[in-house]
């Protein structure tokens, strides 16, 4: 339980530092080029397929929770990309739609942390009086 | 259990210290943060700001009109009629003022005549926060509510606590809240992780 609990953990953290760094290039939109934008959009992906496969592990209802975070990472990038062709403040569009997707995927894995925590916490011995 | 907590301030100082407290309380494993912002109310207008981080906001849109429902929604039903109508004098920390109310609370201003007398109606049309005031508006999963109650409380914050479930369910209709998965508009605004508190 509690290895799993830290691989939410740590995939929580990378959730909470993408949503930082885009929200940092959204910032600092003007000095945000396509390179920027692909490595954001690579992590999400990536974190969407790390996800994937590790609510295997999982019990069903951290697994839903688990599996929703991967899909919005995984949908992201993609959404983003086709914002990219479509032309004026393009970049910035791009970067939003995927920080949309690193904030629902943030709160889906915070979602199965909760989750896991409390299923912790029933299974641990009551305290002794 | 999940809930939706406004847990009120006089000064921005305690508040700040509140939001911190909240994410320390996550970490140690205390209860789970889902998300979190700070809204103010000001001393002149009874304005409401929402803050962000000094950076890019980290919001899609404007935040007014999503956490002045919410902060309505976690008053009661009567509450998400104020809060929606309240929307139209909110502006984000990037001083975005939203313009116009809301389509469904000028319908519901009127049935709220009926229940003006009521104490919780009456609490509920100042949002929960009075002029001056601080919010710090939460999602949390808490298996033992007085963790959050003790330590806010220690820090001079006031709680006022609706379920998850209750607040969707009002807000969105009946079985609404069925899977788990879904997430309100709101959420866009509450920050994943801890910020720097910052208005203009």
């Amino acid at each position: 339980m509690t290895d799993r609990i830290t691989m939410l953990d740590v995939a929580r953290r990378d959730a909470q530092d993408l949503h930082q760094k885009i929200s940092e290039n959204i910032a600092n939109i003007e000095r945000t080029t396509d390179a920027d934008f692909k490595i954001v959009s690579d992590k999400a992906h990536a974190l969407g397929e790390r996800l994937k496969a590790d609510a295997m592990t999982q019990n069903e209802k951290v697994k839903g929770f688990m599996l929703n975070a991967a899909e919005k990472l995984k949908a992201a990038p993609q959404q983003a990309k086709d914002n990219l062709a479509t032309g004026a403040a393009r970049l910035k569009q791009a970067n939003l739609t995927l920080l949309d997707g690193s904030h629902a995927a943030a709160q889906s894995i915070s979602h199965a942390v909760a989750e896991l925590r409390g299923q912790a916490t029933a299974a641990s011995p009551a305290p002794a009086n | 259990m999940d809930n939706y907590v406004a847990i009120i301030f006089d000064d921005h100082e305690q508040a700040r210290a509140g939001l911190q407290a909240l994410w320390v309380m996550d970490k140690v494993g205390d209860l789970t943060v889902h998300g979190a912002s700070i809204v103010r109310r000001s001393d002149l207008g009874g304005y409401v700001d929402v803050s962000s981080k000094k950076t890019h906001n980290g919001f899609r849109t404007a935040a007014g009109i999503g956490l002045g429902a919410l902060l309505g929604a976690v008053a009661g039903p009567i509450g998400m009629v104020l809060g929606a109508a309240g929307a139209a004098t909110i502006a984000t920390g990037a001083a975005v003022a939203i313009g116009g109310v809301v389509g469904g609370a000028v319908g519901g201003a009127a049935d709220l005549a009926h229940v003006a007398e009521n104490e919780a109606a009456e609490e509920a049309m100042i949002f929960l926060l009075k002029r001056g005031q601080y919010a710090v508006l939460t999602e949390v999963s808490e298996t033992a509510e007085d963790r959050l109650d003790n330590r806010m409380k220690a820090l001079s914050g006031t709680i006022r606590r609706r379920s998850r479930t209750d607040v969707l369910n009002d807000d969105f209709g009946a079985s609404y809240y069925n899977d788990g998965l879904r997430y309100p508009y709101y959420n866009t605004y509450l920050y994943p992780y801890y910020y720097d508190p910052y208005y203009l």
